[in-house]
């Protein structure tokens, strides 16, 4: 079996160079946030459509977010799979028919895995993807992305696999990949306590 | 070769495996578990616990894999006959509950969903449970197709078992169980269940499958079939309706132990036309750690456990048995001997300060007494030569902790407007009547109640820390919860081996090691509750301000109760943030609620009580016992607990008035009378 190794081809753009002129698309998606990472980027870009998606857990006041009306503000505690159903319902009509760009920069986690899944759904296979890197973070690998409780583990919806009852609780596995944010890895851990790790 | 690697690294049971299970287990005295739980009783249980309190390993004990194991590999039919009863263990977290919910379909359809997908789970465990039980087994041979046939037909429609066989229900069961694995998956992205079929009716399997069972096996006749459902907790409160309509609606041979966290347990209400379950009608409720505390032999189980752990790594023999060895863990702790007044664990004082007038006590009190008289604020002192006779009546160079009982008694004294000339010198003659045996009542008096805080005082004073030492200590800390005394003592074995030290062999663990073992725990325990969903980091705010109040009051001149962590309010006369806080640090166990609640004088209204958990008190350096309580005016809880927070400083403030000399008075505040009327029912320091 050959591998497509352009399938995942990334290169990077410099932020100072014209590259928002070169390349246009049918429809933008972002995740709203103040920073000016995403709020350039999404200022930048030449698309026909431009669309906000604005995390309800990031907990924004109504003076902060966004004004343009294709600001999707999903309801509090909303689920990733029903927010971005919700949000490709109501706000992305036409999304199967032209080229796409989705800024994930803002994105929290489980909403753009969630989104990838429903967009394989619906056979849209070919779409550009953007990241805003920083230079550096301040706190290097001490730097906290998600703050607050943790209020729950459990799968990502769409990734949820399937489930065997055993008599016994020895026949589960976790593998953990390792990087930042060791304290929600011990979450993890802490919540599948009965695997092997 | 040792049953386990270190004795106590494992702490939680979903980490041992079954054998380990087995081998670790201890029992409360005299069968105590079994009684408790009784899982041949068809009275269906609620066994409720804090994290740590056991709950695991109990239910995992009684299940078929544990039984299995006891049968030491005999007719394992036999056994479960021998036993009563056959445990069908399993765990919520398994069933990954809240993918039941959203995804563009009605509760009522979740509802209906997830009981399928539950009775499908349990049907499977108990065909997987008797299936591995008759393995092989002559009396299902010939009737094996006649139980597939039977349980086929439970089901409203055809199921498709291929094979006449248990194995073949069991495919069959699994079949129709990833079909709702991914009708309910495939619901997050197409929105729809694709026309999912519910095939047996609601509870039809959960006790129709064991009917079928005992009814063709006559073995199992009177051998009940109990349901062993762990971590109800991970439920959701519609999804707990379900597990309790089981409950209500059960049929023999089946019953119910259901084990869940304290908080974790929602609801009671179930389906069957909206009726709610009630304790000792439908079910029984067990508080686990509660009933641990209050057991008069948690004690012996403690040890009994410690021995059995140290047993199960190789270092005690296993050839007597836990009760006979439960002592012996003692050694194993550098402790102070037993000496006069305490003076072997006071001896540092005299070492270290030679000149006994620099002792800091002696030293701060001749300056209170010094500012006192410049304020003529002291009756019959005035000269800086009635402050040294007074001084010199109060020290007491042999025994420090006497000098330290003879200043507690001036300032109760001081408290109260007395000639302190006057009071000094009666103290220093009750001081030497005392070392001879004689009389002294004030002074046995404040020993028996305030000797640990005027010890702990002398530390602080001196620069020391704490001391929290030896294994009855650290069962003290645990309070009920297992994993508690388990997590120090792991602790210790670390900080032990860290130091070079060979733990549990020839020379006892240092103090050292248990000190920098019991604070780590400590830590340990007040950053883990922060793991438990809500507004965890107000209420361990609250909770780090209730222990720097019991800490001001501990460390005051003049401490009106002993022992003091525990606390008591009103509860109807404060607010609803104060009254979440508090039971969210009750349900994540930082709080443990007193039982036996104090009436208020006035209007026998019960007013709440909750003691600060022993395992946060080292961190705090506050004692473990619960001796004193103080009860919280209106304005205290809503500063700790409520939205008054920035007032807190000033509250400690107000209390330590009294407390410190000169010892003003305070004003009095909402809801607290301070002197007679409202307020505690009972005698500072005596309860």
């Amino acid at each position: 079996m050959s591998i497509d190794y352009t399938i995942f081809y990334k290169y990077s753009l410099d932020p100072k160079s014209n590259w928002a002129e070169t390349q246009k698309w049918d429809m933008f998606i972002s995740a709203y946030n103040t920073n000016e990472r995403v709020q350039n980027v999404y200022n930048s870009v030449q698309a026909e459509k431009k669309k906000w998606i604005v995390h309800s857990e990031y907990e924004f006041t109504p003076d902060k977010c966004p004004k343009e009306k294709n600001s999707f503000l999903p309801k509090h505690g909303l689920r990733e799979d029903d927010c971005i159903q919700q949000f490709l319902a109501e706000y992305c009509t036409g999304i199967e028919d032209g080229s796409l760009c989705i800024d994930i920069t803002g994105f929290m986690r489980p909403h753009l895995m969630f989104l990838l899944r429903v967009l394989e759904v619906k056979e849209i296979k070919n779409f550009d993807v953007l990241y805003s890197e920083p230079g550096q973070y301040l706190n290097s690998e001490n730097t906290e992305f998600a703050q607050g409780t943790v209020r729950d583990v459990r799968p990502i919806s769409g990734f949820e696999g399937l489930h065997q009852p055993s008599m016994g609780t020895e026949e589960d596995l976790l593998i953990i990949g390792a990087g930042y944010e060791h304290h929600l890895m011990r979450h993890v851990a802490n919540a599948n306590y009965c695997s092997s790790k | 070769m040792p049953e386990i690697d270190q004795p106590f690294d494992i702490t939680k049971a979903v980490d041992f495996t079954d054998a380990q299970i087995a081998s670790t287990w201890v029992d409360l005295p005299s069968g105590g578990f079994h009684k408790m739980v009784d899982p041949c009783s068809p009275m269906p249980l609620m066994l409720l616990g804090g994290k740590g309190s056991g709950r695991t390993h109990l239910m995992r004990f009684y299940s078929y894999s544990l039984q299995k194991l006891r049968s030491a590999g005999k007719n394992i039919v036999e056994y479960l006959k021998k036993e009563g009863y056959v445990g069908i263990y399993m765990r919520c977290e398994g069933l990954n509950a809240g993918r039941f919910d959203g995804k563009g379909q009605n509760s009522d359809a979740w509802d209906a969903i997830f009981a399928y997908y539950m009775d499908l789970w349990l049907a499977q465990l108990v065909i997987q449970t008797l299936g591995d039980a008759f393995q092989g087994h002559e009396l299902i041979l010939e009737i094996e197709a006649s139980i597939v046939k039977e349980v086929s037909a439970i089901f409203d429609e055809d199921i498709g078992a291929e094979e006449p066989t248990l194995d073949g229900l069991i495919k069959a069961l699994t079949a129709l169980r990833r079909e709702v694995d991914i009708a309910v998956n495939n619901a997050a992205l197409t929105r729809t269940l694709g026309g999912l079929k519910i095939r047996s009716t609601r509870g039809r399997l959960v006790f129709g499958i064991p009917k079928i069972f005992a009814s063709n096996l006559p073995i199992l006749e009177n051998v009940q079939f109990a349901y062993l459902i762990d971590e109800l907790e991970n439920l959701t409160e519609a999804q707990q309706k379900y597990m309790n309509t089981l409950i209500r609606e059960k049929e023999p041979p089946s019953t119910f132990k259901v084990g869940s966290r304290l908080y974790g347990f929602r609801t009671q209400r179930t389906f069957s036309a909206g009726e709610e379950n009630r304790v000792g009608s439908e079910y029984e409720q067990i508080l686990l750690d509660s009933q641990l505390r209050e057991h008069p032999k948690y004690n012996e189980f403690a040890r009994q456990l410690v021995v059995r752990r140290l047993q199960g790594a190789g270092y005690l023999t296993i050839q007597s048995d836990t009760s006979t060895q439960q002592q012996k863990p003692d050694s194993f702790f550098e402790t102070f001997q037993s000496s006069k007044f305490e003076q072997a664990q006071t001896s540092f004082i005299n070492d270290n300060y030679e000149n006994p007038t620099s002792r800091p006590w002696l030293k701060k009190l001749h300056k209170q007494l010094r500012e006192s008289i410049q304020r003529k604020g002291l009756i019959g002192v005035s000269t800086e030569a009635d402050i040294d006779r007074i001084i010199s009546c109060v020290t007491c160079v042999e025994y420090p902790l006497l000098e330290k009982v003879n200043i507690f008694i001036l300032y109760q004294d001081w408290y109260k407007n007395k000639n302190l000339i006057e009071c000094a010198e009666t103290i220093k003659t009750a001081c030497h009547s005392l070392q001879e045996g004689n009389g002294a009542e004030r002074h046995k008096h404040v020993l028996s109640h305030f000797k640990n805080d005027l010890l702990a005082q002398l530390l602080r004073e001196t620069r020391q820390k704490q001391r929290y030492l030896g294994l009855q200590t650290f069962i003290d800390m645990s309070s009920g919860l297992p994993r508690h005394l388990l997590i120090v003592l792991k602790f210790i074995h670390r900080w032990s081996l860290f130091q070079g030290e060979t733990p549990f062999e020839d020379a006892p663990i240092s103090m050292s090691a248990q000190r920098e073992g019991v604070l780590q725990a400590s830590s340990w325990f007040f950053e883990d509750a922060r793991a438990t969903g809500g507004d965890t980091d107000f209420v361990q705010g609250s909770v780090e301000r209730l222990a720097r109040f019991f800490h001001a009051m501990r460390f005051s001149d003049k401490p009106v109760e002993s022992s003091l962590t525990t606390f008591s309010f009103k509860e109807t006369a404060i607010s609803d943030l104060a009254q979440n806080t508090i039971r969210h640090a009750h349900d994540t166990s930082l709080l443990i609620r007193v039982i036996t609640g104090a009436k208020d004088r006035n209007d026998e209204g019960v007013v709440a009580k909750y003691q600060l958990n022993p395992m946060i008190c080292p961190r705090f350096d506050l004692p473990l016992s619960r001796r004193g309580t103080t009860p919280l005016n209106i304005d205290e809880v809503e500063t700790i607990f409520g939205n008054s927070t920035d007032d807190f400083d000033k509250i400690i403030e107000e209390r330590l008035v009294q407390m410190n000399a000169p010892f003003g008075r305070r004003k009095k505040r909402k809801g607290e009378s301070l002197g007679g009327g409202k307020g505690q029912g009972f005698l500072p320091g005596l309860e």
